[in-house]
């Protein structure tokens, strides 16, 4: 078990490598020079020069590269050129957001994946079948900015029982009951598309399950249908699920960029967002492979999860 | 095993323990799956359902344990101890579902729940029958492991169906049906999907098992030889309608009707101890290099996912001459398969030398390789796999021309229709796909691709094992005849004894990856040297009833 994450991790450590310089050269060849930014339009070439050589963009671009890995290794991305700030700092203020947020929408999106999934599954019906599809394919086809809009003017304009955006003024934690309040319109927002594809995957894998061999040995054994689903389809069909599951995160993280701007949730979003419009090439950088990170991460945490879902790889053969 | 002698006259008083009279399925086919059978089984009696695929036994098994196919519509009448199941509510089915009537099924790799444990399991049999605590259910299934004489049950209850051997897997399936004590066990098919001792195993286990409960069992095969082993009464279903019906000696000795006998007669059967060996003339040895010839040839699977490298095969050394037909037996893990597939140059040999026409196919390149394989043909033992089910018949059998650009349309639609002839396929057949086949004929199909470049090797792998008898034996005719004519040199994979001795006219007998014995066909089946193929011969259940079979061996 041990081994089978271990021999992951050289791949895994390779993906981000490749990644930081997919992000650093592509971040160089869109329009636009942070040098004319800071120096603003009226600067003298020796002023610009002078700013260049300050941020080391003089220096030969394999250099900045390596320098720029280099910081990343010691955890220290060092000063945002035109946000503001050292960027350690502004990272880790917008990851706490988008990370409440992200959890928030990822726990929304299990939720009602099981509910929506199991249950259509076990009330086997075409009725319930029908209203689950029409729910589900909604879910898919509207885009967060208009389930956002739209959310925001049925609970905070129409039926005003909800914050339209923000995040709580006393922080997360000191009020809980108020933060939900805050985090359920863009976390659902966010959680919506991933629920519908989740809920569509699981619902067909658990009718899979239903037709395999050991569905029809629990039935001629007088198992009834309600336990089958519970205990031995739903096990059998969550590892395909985690791995969907995995693959939604990385969705997550792209609708977060959106549900930010939308709800004003000072995230990491907003964060790239305004790093990206004002070609903050250090911070943009750093924010990119931060996300790269996360992802391959989860993708571990995944194989992993799947591991201990199924006694085959937990176990291997005997 | 001692056979207590049933359907006595005065047990006619009591209802018997199943009873289906005049039963009819009904699907949206054009004609029904069944058409009117009726079957009894006394307490502690085993009635052998048999039939070919599409004859409605296992259908008639279904209706009885209230499973039936969606769609499928049953009507006449199923008494189980003398109440009706056709019609009950899904919930009396599901209290009678276990514990009256249970069933045990083909497939033990797939039957178990692979990510619950056999102890899990059999206790989600017994709480569906009343609850039991933990405790409780544990001892009861470690009980059961034992009555199915599952070695070292205490562990064996932890363990997930994975970590199983495949008759344990079958043991554990069968413990499942037992849990709930039912009057009635329904076994479907339950030794076609394992190896010869295995199966010889798990079916004096059943006799047991019947012995000890007093259970009932209605046993559905198409292995005549199950049959003679097990069974006291046989019906003989086809095409869903009951063609006779006589206790198991009288079947054997007289079959009535000619479908029974052509069943019988199309069993293949290995030559017994007592005939002496008819040596087979010896092929012409040696002249001309050999078709195939494998040196030592040792071949590893590499490690993967957490395990190990595995050697499949090692230090294999045996020919295939000109013209010649070699079987290769063995059960399943002996690497025959793996053997097939490297002899193909599939597979790549980690140590030995693999030659095929003469050629060591280590040393080939790439475009030589591809001149040697023209001359190498595959069978596979699945047609209805290995056909693309978008291709029709006649571009499936052009394909190997098309890939080796032999001639041009024309002439590749001569062969093509020549090849159709060759293997007795009506020329109509040419533009079906696949799925509109049936087994046989798709088995024909994948013989005339086989043969469409005019191979002088062809290696089948267990051509014939996914067919009934009867089909079988006309396949197995139909090669043996093409081989005659064609003279074409064949690797016979297959682990079914009796069929092999009918091809082949030398046997390699492998197992857990070494040859431990070869040589001509009638000598090593009929006088096998070594001790493992002795038992191999001896696990193949005859086509005669148990008692005579008994009274031959001790002649």
């Amino acid at each position: 078990m041990t081994r089978y994450v271990l021999r992951r991790l050289p791949s895994a450590v390779l993906v981000v490598l490749a990644a930081s310089v997919v992000i650093f050269s592509v971040i160089r060849l869109v329009p636009g020079d942070p040098v004319a930014t800071l120096a603003g339009p009226d600067a003298t070439p020796e002023a610009r020069d002078a700013i260049r050589a300050e941020l080391g963009l003089d220096e030969p671009v394999v250099v900045q590269y390596l320098q720029w890995l280099a910081a990343m290794v010691r955890l220290d991305p060092g000063q945002s050129y035109l946000v503001g700030g050292d960027i350690s700092r502004l990272v880790r203020e917008g990851l706490v957001n988008t990370l409440v947020l992200a959890g928030g929408a990822l726990l929304l999106a299990v939720v009602l994946t099981l509910v929506a999934a199991v249950g259509g599954v076990l009330a086997h019906r075409r009725g319930v079948d029908t209203l689950l599809n029409g729910v589900n394919t909604a879910a898919v086809a509207l885009p967060t900015f208009v389930t956002g809009p739209l959310l925001v003017l049925l609970f905070a304009v129409l039926l005003p029982v909800l914050p339209a955006g923000g995040t709580p003024p006393e922080g997360f934690w000191a009020r809980p009951d108020i933060s939900v309040q805050f985090l359920l319109m863009p976390a659902l927002c966010l959680a919506l598309p991933a629920a519908a594809a989740l809920t569509r995957f699981l619902s067909e894998a658990l009718r899979t399950e239903l037709e395999q061999p050991y569905a029809t040995t629990a039935r001629a054994l007088g198992v009834g249908r309600r336990r089958l689903v519970l205990t031995q389809a739903l096990p059998n069909a969550l590892p395909a699920a985690v791995t969907v599951l995995g693959v939604q995160v990385g969705t997550l993280l792209g609708g977060a960029v959106l549900v930010e701007a939308i709800f004003a949730w000072p995230g990491l979003g907003m964060l790239a967002e305004q790093a990206i419009s004002s070609r903050d090439y250090p911070l943009v950088q750093t924010l990119l492979l931060l996300s790269v990170a996360v992802f391959v991460a989860t993708q571990l945490l995944t194989d992993v999860v799947q591991a201990l879902l199924d006694p085959r790889i937990r176990l291997g053969a005997s | 095993m001692t056979v207590p002698h049933l359907h006595r006259a005065d047990q006619t008083a009591a209802p018997p323990l199943l009873r289906v009279r005049d039963l009819r399925i009904d699907f949206a086919h054009p004609r029904p799956a069944v058409e009117g059978i009726d079957v009894t089984v006394g307490r502690g009696e085993i009635v052998a359902l048999v039939g070919e695929s599409g004859s409605g036994k296992s259908m008639t098994a279904r209706a009885v344990i209230g499973l039936l196919p969606r769609g499928a519509v049953a009507t006449g009448s199923i008494e189980l101890e003398g109440r009706e199941v056709l019609g009950a509510s899904e919930e009396d089915l599901r209290r009678l579902r276990g514990a009256g009537v249970a069933m045990v099924f083909q497939e033990p790799q797939t039957a178990p729940n692979p990510v619950r444990t056999v102890g899990w399991q059999l206790r989600e049999a017994l709480r569906a029958h009343g609850a039991v605590s933990r405790a409780e259910a544990r001892e009861r299934a470690v009980a059961l492991l034992r009555q199915v004489e599952i070695p070292d049950p205490e562990t064996r209850v932890d363990h997930y169906p994975h970590q199983l051997s495949g008759g344990q897997k079958q043991r554990v399936v069968l413990a499942l049906a037992l849990a709930n004590e039912p009057s009635l066990l329904l076994a479907d098919e339950p030794t076609t999907a394992l190896d010869v001792t295995v199966q010889a195993e798990i079916l004096a286990l059943l006799g047991r098992l019947r012995d000890e409960t007093g259970a009932g069992v209605l046993l559905i095969t198409h292995n005549m030889g199950v049959v003679a082993r097990l069974a006291q009464r046989v019906v003989v279903l086809r095409e869903g309608r009951v063609v006779e019906e006589a206790p198991v000696r009288r079947l054997f000795a007289e079959p009535e009707h000619p479908y029974t006998r052509q069943l019988l007669g199309a069993v293949p059967r290995l030559p017994s101890g007592s005939e002496p060996p008819t040596l087979a003339p010896p092929p012409e040895a040696g002249a001309s290099a050999a078709a195939l010839r494998l040196d030592d040839v040792r071949v590893v699977y590499p490690a993967r996912r957490g395990q190990a490298a595995f050697t499949a095969v090692d230090g294999v050394t045996f020919e295939v001459r000109r013209g010649e037909v070699v079987g290769l037996v063995g059960e399943s893990g002996s690497g025959k398969t793996t053997l097939g597939r490297a002899a193909a140059g599939l597979l790549p040999a980690a140590a030995g030398t693999v030659h095929v026409g003469g050629a060591d196919l280590a040393t080939l390149s790439a475009r030589a390789l591809r001149g040697v394989r023209r001359g190498l043909a595959l069978v596979p033992q699945d047609p209805a796999a290995s056909l693309d089910p978008r291709f029709t018949v006649a571009r499936s059998i052009a394909e190997p021309l098309d890939v080796h650009r032999v001639g041009d349309a024309a002439s590749r639609a001569a062969r093509v229709s020549e090849l159709l002839d060759a293997v007795r396929l009506d020329p109509g057949l040419a533009q079906r796909r696949p799925h509109q086949l049936s087994g046989g004929q798709r088995q024909r199909v994948a013989l005339a691709r086989g043969l469409a470049l005019d191979p002088t090797l062809l290696i089948a792998d267990e051509p014939t094992s996914a067919l009934d008898v009867s089909i079988q034996a006309e396949v197995l005719e139909l090669f043996t005849r093409l081989q005659r004519e064609l003279g074409f040199a064949c690797l016979f994979v297959s682990h079914d004894l009796a069929v092999v001795h009918q091809v082949s006219d030398r046997v390699v007998v492998l197992r857990e990856g070494l040859v431990v014995e070869q040589g001509p066909a009638e000598r090593v089946f009929g006088a096998p040297e070594h001790d493992y193929t002795r038992r191999l011969v001896a696990a193949v259940p005859e086509p005669v009833p148990a008692e005579e079979a008994q009274a031959r061996r001790v002649s």
